[in-house]
């Protein structure tokens, strides 16, 4: 690498950033190790027993599982799309590594989602709070993908833990994001009457904002879990199994037919899974009123 | 709605017990310590050794998994131990950067092949160059190109660092990196056109018994001696697994054994690496004989 000579150099110093970032990493490294053992640990523990139980059951019961939600929240014509869907991907040679993508996923985006919609409702109801998480987000979102398995490996050595651990910071700023959106967009007017038949500011918080705001968080709890499956393809990499291990296999070797059947069981797991968590948000009372207003308008 | 209700729930409920099932029967696997996990990155010889040895002790009831990873991860795994096994540490060259930091968190259990090398090859009936210093001359008739591997590998930094500064290439033949399977992609069809080109490659590789390759002179030896591919361990690994070490100080493999099981795994049975295996031990009945 040749550095470019020009005449701003000796005004600008140069920073030493990633010196700084490596001995911050290295002090973590050193002074929180339990408390790093303690998540691996917690995480461990969550995907291990997840992922026994889908790889442990045949592929048709956990098929008609997924079919049966689909059909109980949308429609048979879903249901109907989604048992093909998984059929086709059970008939081929990747099912146990597809079920580890999704206990890998599904445990990285509910973490997540514990923090990031609480986090929303702060940053919704605190200006402060708002103009502090703004530029972090922005960084979060920004940062590539594959950087963030870098300190994951250093905390957490290889395999699933950092996998998911990755997988989790880069999938929470869209859940809090919309919930702050869901919760500013909520009408005034409606917030300004709960309060005034004297309703405490967390009653109106939790009576009033969240049902109306819900339809947003749950487009928020949607994204957060398309991010948290490209992310754990990724995470491959590292050695967290599942599809990403089958990818990255098919990619060293250029194997185009296995990396193809890997994709495409990712595109069916990202299809059922919009669409489930997409219905889900429809399905509450604020949203069924929200729509009856609208038709009556 | 009910009736819909109903369904689920009684799916849901059978699928917990399987669940419940499944996690007992889990559980007596991975109780009894014999579990045994193998890092390798995506190398032809690491594939296919690695394969090897999941079969031999899975015959001899170990769980063995297998992890891909980059080579840098593999020895970084083998320091903290969350791999046991390597089974292509390249030395004392290729991998010397990874053994200067790691090497004193590392058992090694051996050599099983002594005649690695890196190699710069042409097919052979591209005439009048036989030697690294032929190519300055014919630079144009090979588009201006050395086709190469991985940007990441010790054999592109040994050609760009070392074999185009010393023999004069700089700004004749550019190093084109992608990936092993692209290189060898771009080979194969070559061949096929008869065309002229030029490719980084080493030894142990399968592509000398497929194709009619010669291997350019290294005069000024650039790309360094011939190396040994040793088995790698995590520090304690002997003492926990005294018979599988005893076995792998054993493993040793001839260029034929290799070549012939590589050519199985990655052209007669590509992506089916058990069966390559399989068919390779049947074809060499005395060679399990030669670990114990």
């Amino acid at each position: 690498m040749s550095l470019m000579q020009s005449p701003l150099d000796s005004w600008l110093p140069r920073l030493p950033l990633g010196a700084w970032t490596e001995s911050a990493v290295d002090w973590a490294t050193g002074t929180l190790g339990p408390f790093f053992d303690g998540v691996a640990a917690v995480v461990e523990a969550l995907v291990r027993p997840l992922n026994d139980l889908l790889t442990g059951v045949p592929a048709v019961v956990v098929v008609l599982v997924l079919a049966g939600l689909g059909w109980w929240l949308r429609g048979w014509k879903f249901a109907l799309g989604t048992a093909v869907g998984l059929g086709l991907v059970a008939g081929m040679p990747y099912w146990e590594e597809t079920m580890s993508t999704l206990a890998q996923v599904l445990v990285a985006s509910t973490l997540a989602l514990l923090m990031a919609i609480p986090l929303g409702v702060l940053v919704a109801e605190n200006k402060r709070a708002s103009a502090v998480a703004r530029p972090v987000l922005d960084l979060m979102q920004t940062m590539p993908a594959f950087v963030y398995l870098i300190p994951a490996i250093f905390f957490f050595g290889i395999g699933t833990v950092p996998g998911v651990l990755a997988t989790l910071v880069f999938s929470m700023p869209p859940g809090v994001r919309l919930t702050e959106l869901g919760l500013r967009q909520v009408d005034k007017e409606i917030v300004q009457a709960a309060e005034s038949f004297g309703a405490p500011p967390w009653m109106v918080l939790l009576r009033t904002k969240l049902p109306l705001a819900l339809p947003t968080i749950m487009t928020g709890v949607n994204q957060v879990i398309m991010l948290a499956l490209s992310m754990v393809v990724i995470a491959g990499m590292v050695g967290a199994g599942g599809l990403g291990d089958v990818i990255m296999f098919a990619l060293s070797q250029v194997e185009v037919g296995s990396g193809f059947e890997g994709g495409i069981a990712v595109v069916i797991l990202a299809v059922v899974l919009d669409r489930l968590t997409d219905s889900a948000g429809d399905r509450f009372p604020s949203a069924r009123a929200q729509r009856l207003a609208r038709q009556a308008a | 709605m009910t009736l819909k209700r109903a369904l689920a729930l009684t799916v849901t409920a059978a699928l917990a017990l399987g669940g419940a099932a499944a996690c007992g029967e889990q559980d007596d696997a991975s109780d009894n310590g014999k579990k045994i996990t193998i890092g390798y990155m995506a190398w032809d010889e690491a594939i296919a050794a690695s394969h090897l040895w999941q079969d031999i002790l899975q015959d001899k009831g170990y769980e063995v998994e297998l992890k891909n990873l980059e080579a840098g991860l593999v020895y970084g795994g083998l320091a903290n131990g969350d791999i046991d096994l390597f089974l292509d540490s390249w030395l004392p060259q290729t991998h010397a950067s990874y053994l200067e930091k790691y090497g004193d968190k590392l058992e090694k259990l051996g050599v099983w092949y002594d005649d690695a090398s890196l190699s710069i090859a042409v097919p052979t009936y591209v005439e009048g160059i036989n030697s690294l210093a032929d190519l300055a001359g014919k630079a144009g008739s090979f588009d201006g190109e050395i086709i190469g591997i991985e940007p990441g590998a010790g054999l592109t930094k040994a050609t760009q660092e070392k074999v185009i500064p010393e023999y004069g290439l700089d700004g004749k033949l550019k190093l084109k990196t992608s990936s092993t399977p692209a290189m060898l992609a771009a080979l194969d069809g070559a061949i096929a056109d008869k065309k002229p080109i030029v490719v980084t490659l080493w030894h142990p590789h399968w592509a000398y018994a497929k194709y009619e390759l010669k291997d350019l002179a290294d005069p000024k030896g650039t790309l360094g001696q011939a190396e040994q591919i040793n088995t790698l361990a995590r520090t304690g690994f002997g003492k926990d697994f005294p018979e599988v070490t005893a076995m792998l100080k054993k493993f040793k493999m001839d260029g034929e054994q290799l070549a012939s099981l590589e050519d199985l795994m990655f052209n007669t049975h590509k992506g089916d690496e058990e069966k390559a295996v399989e068919e390779w031990l049947k074809a060499n009945p005395e060679y399990l004989n030669t670990l114990s």
